[in-house]
């Protein structure tokens, strides 16, 4: 190992942990909004929380986009530490672009973009199994999302089921699919990540009925249903209050979803640098990016906060909630498939599908084309960046 | 769209906006025109409404600011024609510069509340943006200890381009309220008194010649070690001051310089500051300092 080879690895790494730091700091801070708009929770101690649930979500669900990030966009040659550099470059400044100028720009295409160029620019042929599955997925969560939000917000708004009834009932379906999230900490004997509901039948030798695994569906009513009681207890006693929790908690799980969604964007490309050639376990890599993630978050979070959470508030506690919901869902879904997803995209359907509940989205055609068509942008434009970068940089310094 | 010559006032912070947009109103009457009051509806960029349309926004998630622009309508002098105006924007700047880009806009009120925490900022990073990009003239006013009705105007003159919009409010603040205008100006004792007297002439003939009913105007110079102490103590003895920027050199050129904004910290009366629209920043001056409050998070 030459010095060449360990002064590109300290670049890599000081931009993947930049690239982390940028995530922390401006793409947690939704889901605490509609809690702290709600004033559930003080801005800072919300701030605090976002770190801490982020860079959990990061250590134990982050492996999955991460390796589709580092190992699946690009076939035929792997990443090498000044091509991870360059394309966590690109990504970063796409991002900070975006922070800077206010305008669309989703991190999730801008590093997906920035690696597809990277790589094509290593000689690597362009891997379209991946980019289909990627482009369905991603064209499919608007739709997704915003037909979640409607549906909740929906039952939220029915006058014949109150609200005791209605955010008890979504709390069990939330608490249902946390049984069933797959985490890298639970073990599990065909997979890397277990699930809650599968675990649990592990001493009993996991039974199956007809395929199905009796403990895991046991374990998921169990779950729904004490998440059911507790919040219907809370909220006969006091309503409001109960709403209050339900955000607080909601917003926990989102921070923490959204932690494993957006970690990978910044390890994905140190993939095969730090377990290929260091040799290092997944853990450490995730660790790393999720102490990344933690600072951005604990710095970045509060002025977003401050920013966001009065709008929340006008929005409604309803609302919020109809748009937090298919956050978690779809977060979650793109953590199972292994797709990078940027989160403000899943929000903004999500608001657009419970505004619809309420009769009218009052969006405005020309700021969703317009928003649209910054995403598009985004992709192409990091894909010739990255191309770009990297082939000025290994032609500059004569390595690859 | 209308072709009157237009007084914008922003409209943010509910204390004292009656008296800001009566100060407004007395500028509009003298020139003719009409006011047009805009509050901002501040949507960030991260905001879940990025793709709500502006109708919306404005009719479902405007918050207070309807209440605070019928506030300020009602303040409005009779007859002085005015409309009233949500904006919705990124950010305050970027709202109240949307709406003075008509050529029709002749001057921008904004209300400034004291000293900022931070030293880089002038008087806010809001106002700083305006007084540096708004293409018109803009007025900043530091509402002082209410008194009923203003008989005594003062205005301090050491030269330059803003002399005029400040002579020209100073002259439209008299007429309404039948004051009198007191130019005046600082110089060290002993110094020449010629340079002085070529500014007072100025300033008298910037007053006398504002549109508007005429206004009885006096002169003085007065002999100090210290500018600010000076004005400070004269300005015990008037309603309200009324001050042109004044350029400082430097790499960052300050649009207000130390003098104002000093004597505004020290005295309770109210404190208007002038910039003239001719010395708005060119293409590159606003790009950097877009770049500059964008840093500071504007």
């Amino acid at each position: 190992m030459t010095a060449t080879f360990w002064a590109l690895v300290g670049f890599a790494a000081l931009a993947g942990l930049f690239m982390a730091w940028a995530l922390g700091a401006n793409s947690n801070s939704p889901p605490f909004a509609p809690a702290v708009g709600a004033n559930a929770v003080p801005t800072m101690r919300a701030a605090f929380l976002i770190g801490i649930f982020a860079a959990l979500g990061a250590l134990t669900q982050g492996g999955s986009i991460s390796e589709t990030v580092g190992t699946s966009l690009i076939g035929g040659v792997d990443i090498t530490p000044l091509a991870a550099t360059a394309g966590l470059l690109t990504a970063a400044t796409f991002m900070a672009l975006g922070v800077y100028s206010g305008y669309p720009i989703p991190a999730a295409f801008a590093t997906t973009g920035a690696i597809v160029g990277v790589g094509l620019s290593l000689g690597g042929s362009p891997a379209w199994e991946t980019y289909s599955r990627l482009g369905m997925f991603w064209l499919a969560v608007p739709f997704m999302s915003a037909s979640v939000a409607y549906g909740t917000a929906t039952l939220l708004r029915r006058d014949d089921v109150s609200e005791a009834v209605g955010v008890p009932l979504l709390a069990a379906v939330v608490a249902g699919i946390i049984a069933n999230i797959r985490l890298g900490i639970i073990p599990a004997p065909d997979a890397d990540q277990g699930t809650i509901a599968g675990a649990a039948g592990l001493p009993f030798g996991s039974p199956t009925v007809a395929g199905v695994d009796v403990v895991a569906v046991v374990t998921t009513v169990a779950f729904g249903a004490v998440a059911f009681r507790y919040l219907r207890g809370r909220m006969l006693e006091d309503v409001d209050a109960g709403i209050r929790m339900f955000l607080l908690v909601l917003g926990s799980v989102v921070a923490f979803s959204s932690g494993g969604s957006q970690v990978g964007l910044a390890t994905g490309p140190l993939e095969n640098l730090a377990r290929g050639e260091l040799g290092l376990p997944a853990i450490a890599l995730l660790a790393f990016g999720a102490s990344g993630i933690l600072a951005g978050a604990w710095m970045g979070a509060p002025r977003l906060l401050q920013a966001t959470s009065r709008e929340y508030a006008q929005l409604g506690v309803r609302r919020s909630i109809a748009a937090l919901v298919p956050g978690f869902l779809i977060a979650q879904l793109a953590i199972a498939l292994g797709i990078p997803i940027s989160f403000n995209n899943i929000i903004i359907s999500g608001v657009i599908g419970g505004g619809l509940a309420g009769g009218s989205a009052g969006v405005s055609r020309e700021k969703i084309v317009r928003t649209v068509v910054f995403w598009f942008i985004t992709l192409g434009s990091s894909v010739a960046v990255g191309f770009g970068l990297y082939r000025g940089l290994t032609t500059a310094l004569g390595i690859r | 769209m209308t072709t009157d010559p237009e007084v914008v006032v922003a409209v943010g912070n509910p204390d004292h906006v009656e008296q800001l947009v009566r100060t407004a109103g007395d500028l509009a009457r003298a020139r003719d025109g009409r006011i047009r009051l805009v509050s901002v509806v501040v949507k960030s960029h991260d905001s879940p409404f990025e793709v709500f349309s502006d109708e919306t926004i404005r009719r479902e998630y405007s918050g207070d600011r309807q209440a605070l622009l019928d506030r300020a309508t009602a303040a409005a002098p009779s007859d002085v024609p005015v409309e009233a105006e949500l904006v919705v924007a990124k950010s305050v700047a970027a709202g109240v510069l949307d709406a003075v880009a008509a050529p029709s806009v002749e001057a921008l009120f904004v209300g400034w509340h004291g000293p900022s925490r931070r030293s880089e900022v002038v008087l806010g990073t809001s106002v700083d943006r305006l007084l540096r990009r708004a293409p018109c003239d803009v007025y900043v006013e530091r509402i002082g200890r209410t008194a009923d009705g203003v008989d005594r105007v003062l205005l301090p003159v050491a030269g330059g381009p803003h002399v005029r919009p400040a002579a020209m409010a100073a002259a439209a603040i008299a007429a309404s309220n039948d004051a009198t205008v007191t130019t005046v100006s600082v110089i060290p004792p002993g110094a020449d008194r010629e340079e002085p007297s070529r500014w007072l002439a100025e300033a008298v003939e910037a007053v006398s010649g504002s549109p508007g009913s005429e206004v009885a105007i006096e002169t003085g110079v007065r002999e100090s070690e210290n500018v600010e102490d000076a004005l400070v103590e004269t300005a015990a003895d008037y309603d309200i001051v009324v001050f042109g920027a004044t350029r400082q050199s430097g790499l960052r050129k300050r649009l207000v310089g130390s003098v104002p904004r000093r004597v505004a910290d020290r005295t309770d009366r109210t404190v208007l500051l002038a910039r003239a629209a001719d010395a708005v920043d060119g293409p590159l001056g606003s790009l950097i300092g877009r770049l500059q409050s964008r840093r500071r998070g504007a």
